[in-house]
């Protein structure tokens, strides 16, 4: 069974109503009461410089289960509300980061974190033909720190599927891959810097990170 | 309770002065986009200008299932057209809300 990573990733609208960003946050990190397909639900603060203000991570245990998400009333009825460019109650900006939707497959949840440690995020773009050597780059990354509790590099494939998380509906994405990096606090995700750029050269044609706590909607 | 036919009823606030401009987007950009994406539109309806207070607009539009809305909401999502009409819209009203309303199960009131 294949599992899909997925992000969402929000600018909000500085108008917004602190209240309506409490109730979007909520039914984010508490997603598996009211979808069930929903796992690892947690959300959280952008806390670097690009200014992307909310992240929502989650994971969903094959395509079939991302499917069902999709139709599922509480996306339309609640998820939508606030999202959606053309709804009288979006408290989500458009931005020149062209993120939104990102994500990946992988066997098992390699991406779990316990609630409250702090995630790295890398969204980058790779030369084409780069993925090996930058991976390489991402082990070593890993070897010289021991912050580092957890570290996957891989292919954006979400982006252009984001409709049934298989059929690809758009040509493009601008990030082509995803380096998710875990800490067990959110000061060691800020420290952990950017020394791997050096190394990585032309092969990054365009990066930008984002770190934050996990607000977890689920337990140990 | 059965959640289907779903309707999706826009209500939408603007000032007295930009009912019209309001009326006039939907009726030339919003409605059009929205129908060639696969809503059926069930009503529009519009309070007085003459209160001293915003003007409610309320677009209601009827699709099948949250299945067929997930086809739609794709369709809408990718044309261009409809970033472009949001955008404006966005401009014009001052708040407003999106609520998805089903068949009330009436047999089951007292």
């Amino acid at each position: 069974m294949t599992m899909l990573r997925r992000f969402e990733i929000y600018s909000l609208d500085p108008k917004a109503s602190q209240a309506k960003v409490a109730a979007m946050h909520a039914s984010m990190r508490n997603a598996q009461r009211y979808i069930p397909e929903v796992l690892h639900s947690a959300v959280g603060r952008n806390e670097s410089d690009v200014a992307l203000h909310f992240v929502w991570e989650h994971a969903y245990e094959s395509a079939q289960s991302y499917q069902r998400y999709m139709v599922h009333p509480y996306h339309a009825n609640i998820y939508d509300r606030y999202l959606l460019n053309d709804s009288p109650e979006r408290i989500v900006t458009d931005n020149s980061y062209d993120v939104g939707l990102l994500g990946y497959s992988c066997e098992a949840p390699i991406y779990l974190l316990p609630p409250g440690a702090a995630r790295r995020l890398v969204l980058l773009r790779l030369a084409e033909g780069q993925a090996d050597f930058f991976r390489a780059i991402t082990a070593e990354a890993q070897s010289r720190n021991p912050q580092l509790i957890l570290s996957v590099l891989a292919e954006n494939t979400f982006g252009t599927r984001w409709l049934d998380g298989v059929t690809q509906i758009l040509e493009t994405t601008t990030y082509s891959h995803i380096w998710e990096q875990g800490y067990e606090s959110l000061a060691a995700a800020a420290a952990a810097g950017s020394d791997w750029r050096a190394s990585a050269g032309a092969a990054v044609e365009k990066v930008i990170e984002l770190w934050y706590e996990l607000d977890a909607g689920y337990e140990e | 309770m059965d959640l289907k036919p779903i309707y999706m009823v826009d209500t939408l606030a603007v000032k007295p002065e930009q009912q019209i401009a309001m009326l006039k987007l939907l009726r030339e950009e919003g409605i059009p986009i929205m129908q060639d994406a696969g809503l059926e539109l069930v009503g529009c309806y519009s309070t007085s200008p003459n209160l001293d207070e915003d003007v409610l607009i309320q677009v209601t539009w009827k699709a099948s299932d949250h299945s067929a809305f997930n086809l739609i909401r794709k369709a809408f999502v990718t044309d261009p057209r409809w970033w472009s009409y949001s955008a404006r819209a966005s401009q014009l009203r001052t708040g407003g809300t999106r609520r998805f309303f089903y068949p009330a199960p009436m047999q089951m009131t007292a």
